[in-house]
Protein backbone atom coordinates (compact mmCIF):
# COMPACT_ATOMS: atom_id res chain seq x y z
CA UNK A 1 0.00 0.00 0.00
CA UNK A 2 1.71 3.37 -1.08
CA UNK A 3 0.66 6.33 0.23
CA UNK A 4 2.06 9.56 -0.67
CA UNK A 5 1.05 13.34 -1.30
CA UNK A 6 0.52 12.54 -4.96
CA UNK A 7 -2.02 9.65 -4.44
CA UNK A 8 -3.54 10.81 -2.01
CA UNK A 9 -6.81 13.69 -1.12
CA UNK A 10 -8.36 14.94 1.92
CA UNK A 11 -12.31 14.98 1.08
CA UNK A 12 -14.03 17.36 3.54
CA UNK A 13 -17.69 16.44 3.03
CA UNK A 14 -20.35 19.16 3.59
CA UNK A 15 -18.89 21.17 6.18
CA UNK A 16 -21.62 23.91 5.83
CA UNK A 17 -23.31 26.63 7.79
CA UNK A 18 -26.53 25.05 6.85
CA UNK A 19 -25.43 21.82 9.37
CA UNK A 20 -22.76 23.49 11.14
CA UNK A 21 -24.25 26.88 12.52
CA UNK A 22 -26.69 27.86 14.89
CA UNK A 23 -28.36 30.07 12.67
CA UNK A 24 -28.35 27.14 9.84
CA UNK A 25 -31.19 25.57 8.06
CA UNK A 26 -31.04 22.24 9.62
CA UNK A 27 -31.51 23.65 13.10
CA UNK A 28 -34.91 24.85 11.84
CA UNK A 29 -35.95 21.22 11.80
CA UNK A 30 -35.17 20.65 15.25
CA UNK A 31 -31.66 19.08 14.72
CA UNK A 32 -29.11 19.44 16.89
CA UNK A 33 -26.02 20.81 14.99
CA UNK A 34 -24.37 20.84 18.83
CA UNK A 35 -23.84 17.11 17.79
CA UNK A 36 -22.27 17.84 14.37
CA UNK A 37 -19.89 20.70 15.83
CA UNK A 38 -17.97 17.84 17.04
CA UNK A 39 -16.22 17.60 13.43
CA UNK A 40 -15.04 20.89 13.47
CA UNK A 41 -11.99 20.39 15.59
CA UNK A 42 -10.41 17.38 13.68
CA UNK A 43 -11.60 18.49 10.55
CA UNK A 44 -9.68 21.65 11.16
CA UNK A 45 -6.52 19.69 12.20
CA UNK A 46 -6.55 17.67 9.06
CA UNK A 47 -7.38 20.54 6.85
CA UNK A 48 -4.28 22.52 8.46
CA UNK A 49 -2.13 19.30 8.41
CA UNK A 50 -2.94 18.36 4.76
CA UNK A 51 -1.98 22.14 3.47
CA UNK A 52 1.52 21.16 5.42
CA UNK A 53 1.75 17.89 3.81
CA UNK A 54 0.77 19.45 0.21
CA UNK A 55 -2.06 16.81 0.08
CA UNK A 56 -4.95 18.09 -2.60
CA UNK A 57 -8.18 19.53 -0.29
CA UNK A 58 -11.42 18.66 -1.97
CA UNK A 59 -14.73 20.03 -0.14
CA UNK A 60 -18.22 18.97 -1.27
CA UNK A 61 -21.11 21.58 -0.80
CA UNK A 62 -24.77 20.58 -1.02
CA UNK A 63 -26.31 22.89 -2.97
CA UNK A 64 -29.81 22.90 -4.07
CA UNK A 65 -31.17 25.00 -7.03
CA UNK A 66 -33.67 28.08 -5.69
CA UNK A 67 -36.33 26.23 -6.43
CA UNK A 68 -35.52 22.78 -5.51
CA UNK A 69 -36.38 21.31 -9.09
CA UNK A 70 -33.15 19.30 -8.75
CA UNK A 71 -34.68 17.74 -5.96
CA UNK A 72 -35.98 14.30 -6.95
CA UNK A 73 -37.45 11.91 -5.31
CA UNK A 74 -35.30 12.45 -2.09
CA UNK A 75 -36.71 16.13 -1.61
CA UNK A 76 -40.03 15.47 -3.27
CA UNK A 77 -41.50 12.54 -1.31
CA UNK A 78 -38.80 11.48 1.45
CA UNK A 79 -38.33 14.76 3.00
CA UNK A 80 -40.07 17.82 1.59
CA UNK A 81 -39.11 19.36 4.87
CA UNK A 82 -35.62 20.17 3.14
CA UNK A 83 -37.75 22.61 0.26
CA UNK A 84 -40.18 24.16 3.18
CA UNK A 85 -36.89 25.08 4.97
CA UNK A 86 -34.91 26.09 1.94
CA UNK A 87 -31.71 23.86 2.46
CA UNK A 88 -28.53 24.59 1.16
CA UNK A 89 -29.54 27.07 -1.50
CA UNK A 90 -26.95 27.67 -4.32
CA UNK A 91 -25.49 31.48 -3.74
CA UNK A 92 -26.96 31.55 -0.09
CA UNK A 93 -25.09 31.80 3.27
CA UNK A 94 -26.40 28.92 4.40
CA UNK A 95 -24.79 26.73 1.45
CA UNK A 96 -21.15 28.35 2.14
CA UNK A 97 -19.00 26.79 3.90
CA UNK A 98 -18.17 26.96 7.88
CA UNK A 99 -15.83 30.23 8.08
CA UNK A 100 -13.01 27.98 9.68
CA UNK A 101 -13.08 25.79 6.87
CA UNK A 102 -13.32 28.15 4.45
CA UNK A 103 -11.57 26.53 0.78
CA UNK A 104 -8.58 28.48 -0.53
CA UNK A 105 -7.96 29.18 -4.12
CA UNK A 106 -6.39 25.73 -4.93
CA UNK A 107 -8.38 23.80 -3.19
CA UNK A 108 -11.36 21.85 -5.31
CA UNK A 109 -14.99 22.57 -4.77
CA UNK A 110 -17.49 19.76 -5.77
CA UNK A 111 -21.30 20.86 -5.80
CA UNK A 112 -23.57 18.02 -5.29
CA UNK A 113 -27.18 17.71 -5.18
CA UNK A 114 -27.35 13.71 -3.99
CA UNK A 115 -25.93 12.75 -0.88
CA UNK A 116 -23.16 10.82 -2.57
CA UNK A 117 -20.10 13.35 -3.49
CA UNK A 118 -20.26 10.82 -6.65
CA UNK A 119 -23.60 10.87 -8.29
CA UNK A 120 -23.35 13.24 -11.04
CA UNK A 121 -20.37 15.24 -10.13
CA UNK A 122 -17.44 15.68 -11.65
CA UNK A 123 -15.50 14.08 -8.75
CA UNK A 124 -14.22 10.78 -10.16
CA UNK A 125 -13.20 12.83 -13.27
CA UNK A 126 -11.17 14.98 -10.76
CA UNK A 127 -10.24 11.91 -8.60
CA UNK A 128 -8.57 9.98 -11.68
CA UNK A 129 -6.96 12.43 -13.45
CA UNK A 130 -5.06 13.22 -10.57
CA UNK A 131 -4.07 9.17 -10.12
CA UNK A 132 -5.67 9.29 -6.72
CA UNK A 133 -5.93 6.16 -5.30
CA UNK A 134 -6.08 7.25 -1.09
CA UNK A 135 -9.35 9.38 0.41
CA UNK A 136 -8.72 10.53 3.38
CA UNK A 137 -12.78 11.35 4.58
CA UNK A 138 -14.07 13.69 6.96
CA UNK A 139 -17.12 16.10 7.47
CA UNK A 140 -20.94 15.23 7.70
CA UNK A 141 -23.06 13.78 8.25
CA UNK A 142 -22.08 10.37 9.20
CA UNK A 143 -24.89 8.07 8.18
CA UNK A 144 -25.86 10.56 5.55
CA UNK A 145 -23.34 12.44 3.18
CA UNK A 146 -20.73 10.64 4.65
CA UNK A 147 -21.55 7.22 4.30
CA UNK A 148 -23.21 7.24 1.06
CA UNK A 149 -19.93 8.82 -0.42
CA UNK A 150 -17.51 6.49 1.59
CA UNK A 151 -19.65 3.56 0.06
CA UNK A 152 -19.21 4.96 -3.38
CA UNK A 153 -15.70 5.48 -3.23
CA UNK A 154 -14.89 2.15 -2.12
CA UNK A 155 -16.84 0.11 -4.37
CA UNK A 156 -14.81 2.24 -6.89
CA UNK A 157 -11.68 0.61 -5.27
CA UNK A 158 -10.19 3.99 -3.54
CA UNK A 159 -8.60 2.93 -0.42
CA UNK A 160 -11.08 5.05 1.77
CA UNK A 161 -8.95 6.13 5.43
CA UNK A 162 -12.23 7.10 7.65
CA UNK A 163 -11.79 9.85 10.05
CA UNK A 164 -14.19 9.04 13.10
CA UNK A 165 -13.03 11.58 15.39
CA UNK A 166 -13.90 14.06 12.57
CA UNK A 167 -17.12 13.26 11.63
CA UNK A 168 -20.44 13.67 13.13
CA UNK A 169 -24.18 12.55 13.30
CA UNK A 170 -27.91 13.72 15.15
CA UNK A 171 -28.05 10.56 16.01
CA UNK A 172 -26.42 8.56 17.99
CA UNK A 173 -27.89 5.16 17.28
CA UNK A 174 -27.29 5.85 13.46
CA UNK A 175 -23.87 7.35 14.28
CA UNK A 176 -22.76 4.01 15.93
CA UNK A 177 -23.97 2.10 13.06
CA UNK A 178 -22.78 4.05 9.92
CA UNK A 179 -19.17 3.11 11.72
CA UNK A 180 -19.95 -0.47 11.81
CA UNK A 181 -21.11 -0.86 8.55
CA UNK A 182 -18.01 1.17 7.07
CA UNK A 183 -15.51 -0.55 8.47
CA UNK A 184 -17.15 -3.57 8.16
CA UNK A 185 -16.74 -3.09 4.58
CA UNK A 186 -16.00 0.12 2.89
CA UNK A 187 -13.38 1.69 5.00
CA UNK A 188 -10.48 1.65 7.08
CA UNK A 189 -11.54 3.53 10.37
CA UNK A 190 -8.98 5.56 12.26
CA UNK A 191 -8.50 8.96 14.61
CA UNK A 192 -7.34 11.85 12.97
CA UNK A 193 -3.83 11.44 15.31
CA UNK A 194 -3.81 7.69 12.94
CA UNK A 195 -4.08 9.77 9.71
CA UNK A 196 -1.62 12.40 10.51
CA UNK A 197 0.95 9.68 11.52
CA UNK A 198 0.44 8.44 8.80
CA UNK A 199 1.18 11.31 6.51
CA UNK A 200 3.85 11.89 8.71
CA UNK A 201 5.56 8.66 7.78
CA UNK A 202 4.95 8.92 4.27
CA UNK B 1 -48.82 5.94 0.81
CA UNK B 2 -47.78 3.31 -2.20
CA UNK B 3 -50.12 4.11 -5.11
CA UNK B 4 -46.85 4.65 -7.35
CA UNK B 5 -46.24 1.31 -7.39
CA UNK B 6 -48.83 0.12 -9.19
CA UNK B 7 -47.42 1.13 -12.09
CA UNK B 8 -44.03 0.89 -13.49
CA UNK B 9 -42.67 -0.88 -11.17
CA UNK B 10 -40.24 -3.66 -10.54
CA UNK B 11 -39.31 -6.29 -7.74
CA UNK B 12 -35.35 -6.31 -7.28
CA UNK B 13 -35.00 -9.74 -5.11
CA UNK B 14 -31.25 -8.60 -3.53
CA UNK B 15 -28.41 -11.32 -2.96
CA UNK B 16 -30.88 -14.21 -2.68
CA UNK B 17 -28.16 -16.93 -2.99
CA UNK B 18 -26.71 -19.69 -1.07
CA UNK B 19 -23.41 -18.06 -0.63
CA UNK B 20 -25.81 -16.04 2.34
CA UNK B 21 -29.11 -18.13 3.56
CA UNK B 22 -27.45 -21.59 3.69
CA UNK B 23 -25.72 -23.38 6.38
CA UNK B 24 -23.12 -24.69 4.54
CA UNK B 25 -22.53 -21.09 2.38
CA UNK B 26 -19.71 -19.04 2.04
CA UNK B 27 -21.38 -16.61 4.93
CA UNK B 28 -21.61 -19.01 7.64
CA UNK B 29 -18.31 -20.51 6.95
CA UNK B 30 -17.12 -16.97 7.84
CA UNK B 31 -19.14 -17.27 11.42
CA UNK B 32 -22.27 -15.72 10.70
CA UNK B 33 -25.57 -16.62 11.86
CA UNK B 34 -26.99 -17.49 7.83
CA UNK B 35 -30.13 -18.43 10.15
CA UNK B 36 -31.18 -14.80 10.59
CA UNK B 37 -30.84 -14.02 6.84
CA UNK B 38 -33.29 -16.72 6.78
CA UNK B 39 -35.84 -14.77 8.02
CA UNK B 40 -36.57 -12.80 4.58
CA UNK B 41 -37.50 -15.84 2.48
CA UNK B 42 -41.12 -16.23 3.59
CA UNK B 43 -41.24 -12.23 2.36
CA UNK B 44 -39.65 -12.58 -0.53
CA UNK B 45 -41.25 -16.13 -1.91
CA UNK B 46 -44.70 -14.20 -1.27
CA UNK B 47 -43.97 -10.66 -3.29
CA UNK B 48 -42.32 -12.85 -6.10
CA UNK B 49 -45.48 -15.32 -5.80
CA UNK B 50 -47.72 -12.09 -6.23
CA UNK B 51 -45.56 -9.96 -8.87
CA UNK B 52 -45.73 -13.11 -11.20
CA UNK B 53 -49.40 -13.43 -10.65
CA UNK B 54 -49.91 -9.83 -11.19
CA UNK B 55 -47.22 -10.06 -13.99
CA UNK B 56 -45.06 -6.96 -12.56
CA UNK B 57 -41.12 -7.55 -13.53
CA UNK B 58 -38.80 -9.36 -10.99
CA UNK B 59 -35.12 -8.80 -11.46
CA UNK B 60 -33.12 -10.68 -9.29
CA UNK B 61 -29.29 -9.90 -8.59
CA UNK B 62 -26.54 -12.20 -8.11
CA UNK B 63 -23.44 -11.45 -6.27
CA UNK B 64 -21.05 -13.16 -8.10
CA UNK B 65 -17.01 -13.03 -8.02
CA UNK B 66 -14.31 -14.27 -10.43
CA UNK B 67 -13.27 -18.28 -9.33
CA UNK B 68 -9.50 -16.31 -8.58
CA UNK B 69 -11.28 -13.24 -7.18
CA UNK B 70 -9.84 -11.19 -8.86
CA UNK B 71 -12.23 -8.64 -9.56
CA UNK B 72 -12.63 -8.44 -5.83
CA UNK B 73 -10.88 -4.65 -5.69
CA UNK B 74 -10.07 -3.44 -2.52
CA UNK B 75 -13.16 -5.17 -0.26
CA UNK B 76 -11.61 -8.27 -1.24
CA UNK B 77 -7.88 -7.75 -0.58
CA UNK B 78 -7.88 -5.42 1.94
CA UNK B 79 -11.09 -5.28 3.68
CA UNK B 80 -12.58 -8.80 4.06
CA UNK B 81 -10.59 -11.00 2.51
CA UNK B 82 -12.22 -14.08 3.88
CA UNK B 83 -14.12 -13.77 1.62
CA UNK B 84 -11.88 -14.90 -0.56
CA UNK B 85 -10.82 -17.78 2.20
CA UNK B 86 -14.24 -19.15 1.74
CA UNK B 87 -14.43 -18.51 -1.78
CA UNK B 88 -17.83 -16.66 -1.14
CA UNK B 89 -20.38 -16.41 -4.10
CA UNK B 90 -17.26 -17.30 -6.52
CA UNK B 91 -18.95 -17.72 -10.17
CA UNK B 92 -19.71 -21.35 -11.27
CA UNK B 93 -20.13 -22.81 -7.41
CA UNK B 94 -23.11 -23.75 -5.91
CA UNK B 95 -22.27 -20.66 -3.19
CA UNK B 96 -23.17 -18.45 -5.88
CA UNK B 97 -26.61 -19.82 -7.27
CA UNK B 98 -30.14 -18.18 -6.35
CA UNK B 99 -31.96 -20.15 -3.81
CA UNK B 100 -34.38 -23.07 -5.05
CA UNK B 101 -37.23 -21.08 -3.44
CA UNK B 102 -37.01 -18.25 -5.77
CA UNK B 103 -35.57 -19.71 -8.81
CA UNK B 104 -35.80 -16.90 -11.67
CA UNK B 105 -38.24 -18.32 -14.15
CA UNK B 106 -37.88 -17.13 -18.13
CA UNK B 107 -38.28 -13.71 -18.88
CA UNK B 108 -37.00 -12.60 -15.47
CA UNK B 109 -34.00 -10.47 -15.61
CA UNK B 110 -30.67 -11.69 -13.44
CA UNK B 111 -28.22 -8.89 -12.71
CA UNK B 112 -24.74 -10.28 -12.18
CA UNK B 113 -22.14 -7.78 -9.31
CA UNK B 114 -19.59 -7.56 -7.78
CA UNK B 115 -20.13 -4.81 -5.61
CA UNK B 116 -22.61 -4.03 -2.95
CA UNK B 117 -24.59 -1.75 -4.64
CA UNK B 118 -27.00 -3.49 -7.85
CA UNK B 119 -26.09 -0.29 -9.86
CA UNK B 120 -22.34 0.01 -9.70
CA UNK B 121 -21.06 -1.52 -13.17
CA UNK B 122 -24.04 -3.15 -13.69
CA UNK B 123 -26.48 -3.09 -16.66
CA UNK B 124 -29.19 -2.72 -13.99
CA UNK B 125 -29.82 1.55 -14.83
CA UNK B 126 -29.94 0.73 -18.14
CA UNK B 127 -32.53 -1.91 -18.03
CA UNK B 128 -34.58 0.12 -15.84
CA UNK B 129 -34.88 3.35 -18.52
CA UNK B 130 -34.79 1.44 -21.10
CA UNK B 131 -37.96 -0.36 -19.64
CA UNK B 132 -39.52 2.69 -18.29
CA UNK B 133 -39.46 1.33 -15.00
CA UNK B 134 -39.34 4.44 -11.73
CA UNK B 135 -40.10 2.33 -8.69
CA UNK B 136 -38.54 -0.33 -7.51
CA UNK B 137 -39.65 -2.74 -4.86
CA UNK B 138 -36.30 -3.99 -3.15
CA UNK B 139 -35.93 -7.05 -0.94
CA UNK B 140 -33.42 -9.65 0.13
CA UNK B 141 -30.10 -9.65 1.95
CA UNK B 142 -28.42 -7.96 3.73
CA UNK B 143 -29.90 -4.70 5.09
CA UNK B 144 -27.40 -2.84 6.48
CA UNK B 145 -24.72 -4.24 3.10
CA UNK B 146 -26.21 -4.46 -0.27
CA UNK B 147 -29.46 -3.79 0.37
CA UNK B 148 -29.06 -0.51 1.80
CA UNK B 149 -26.16 0.52 -0.87
CA UNK B 150 -28.55 -0.54 -3.39
CA UNK B 151 -31.63 1.44 -2.07
CA UNK B 152 -29.09 4.18 -1.81
CA UNK B 153 -28.07 4.16 -5.45
CA UNK B 154 -31.98 4.43 -6.80
CA UNK B 155 -32.94 7.01 -4.83
CA UNK B 156 -30.22 8.72 -5.69
CA UNK B 157 -31.01 8.25 -9.01
CA UNK B 158 -34.78 9.41 -8.42
CA UNK B 159 -36.40 5.44 -8.87
CA UNK B 160 -39.41 5.58 -6.38
CA UNK B 161 -37.81 3.13 -3.47
CA UNK B 162 -39.50 1.48 -1.33
CA UNK B 163 -37.83 -1.68 1.02
CA UNK B 164 -39.70 -4.18 2.20
CA UNK B 165 -39.06 -4.26 5.92
CA UNK B 166 -40.20 -8.41 6.67
CA UNK B 167 -38.85 -9.35 3.19
CA UNK B 168 -35.14 -8.28 4.48
CA UNK B 169 -32.74 -9.42 6.89
CA UNK B 170 -29.29 -9.11 8.54
CA UNK B 171 -26.68 -10.73 10.64
CA UNK B 172 -27.10 -7.88 13.36
CA UNK B 173 -30.80 -7.16 14.50
CA UNK B 174 -29.37 -3.46 16.14
CA UNK B 175 -27.84 -3.03 12.30
CA UNK B 176 -31.10 -4.19 10.86
CA UNK B 177 -33.32 -1.89 12.35
CA UNK B 178 -31.14 1.28 12.14
CA UNK B 179 -30.11 0.43 8.49
CA UNK B 180 -34.07 0.88 8.11
CA UNK B 181 -34.01 4.25 10.29
CA UNK B 182 -31.54 5.65 7.78
CA UNK B 183 -32.87 4.46 4.43
CA UNK B 184 -36.04 5.76 5.95
CA UNK B 185 -34.64 9.39 6.84
CA UNK B 186 -33.40 9.98 3.36
CA UNK B 187 -33.79 7.31 1.03
CA UNK B 188 -36.79 5.35 1.40
CA UNK B 189 -40.16 4.36 1.92
CA UNK B 190 -40.31 1.13 4.49
CA UNK B 191 -43.38 -0.94 3.64
CA UNK B 192 -44.42 -4.46 4.86
CA UNK B 193 -45.12 -7.37 2.37
CA UNK B 194 -48.81 -6.58 3.09
CA UNK B 195 -48.83 -3.08 2.05
CA UNK B 196 -46.81 -4.35 -1.52
CA UNK B 197 -48.91 -7.27 -1.89
CA UNK B 198 -52.39 -5.62 -0.79
CA UNK B 199 -51.82 -2.99 -3.35
CA UNK B 200 -50.37 -5.31 -6.25
CA UNK B 201 -53.55 -7.69 -6.04
CA UNK B 202 -56.08 -4.65 -6.53
CA UNK B 203 -53.98 -3.96 -10.00
CA UNK B 204 -55.89 -4.73 -12.90
CA UNK B 205 -53.72 -6.58 -15.04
Amino acid sequence: MIINNKNSVLLVIDMQNSFLHPDGTMSKLGFDCKKLRDAIPGTEELVEKARSFKIPIIFTQYVYHPDFKDGGWLVDEISPELRDIKLCVKGTWDADNFETLYPMKSDIIIEKNRPSAFISTQLESYLNSMSIENIFVCGVTANMCVETTVRDACQRDFRVFLAKDAIAEVDDARMKVALMAMEYFFAKVLNVREIIDIWNKK
Amino acid sequence: MIKNILSDTALLVVDMQNGFLSEKGGMAKLGFDSKLLNSSIPGCVELVKVARKKEIPIIFTQYLYEEDFRDGGIQVEEIFPGIKEVELCARGSNDAMIIDELKPENGEIIIEKNRPSSFYSTRLEAYLRSQRINNLVICGVTTNICVETTARDAAQRDFGTYVVRDAVAEVDDFRHEISLKALEHMFAKIVTVKNVTETWLKKNS
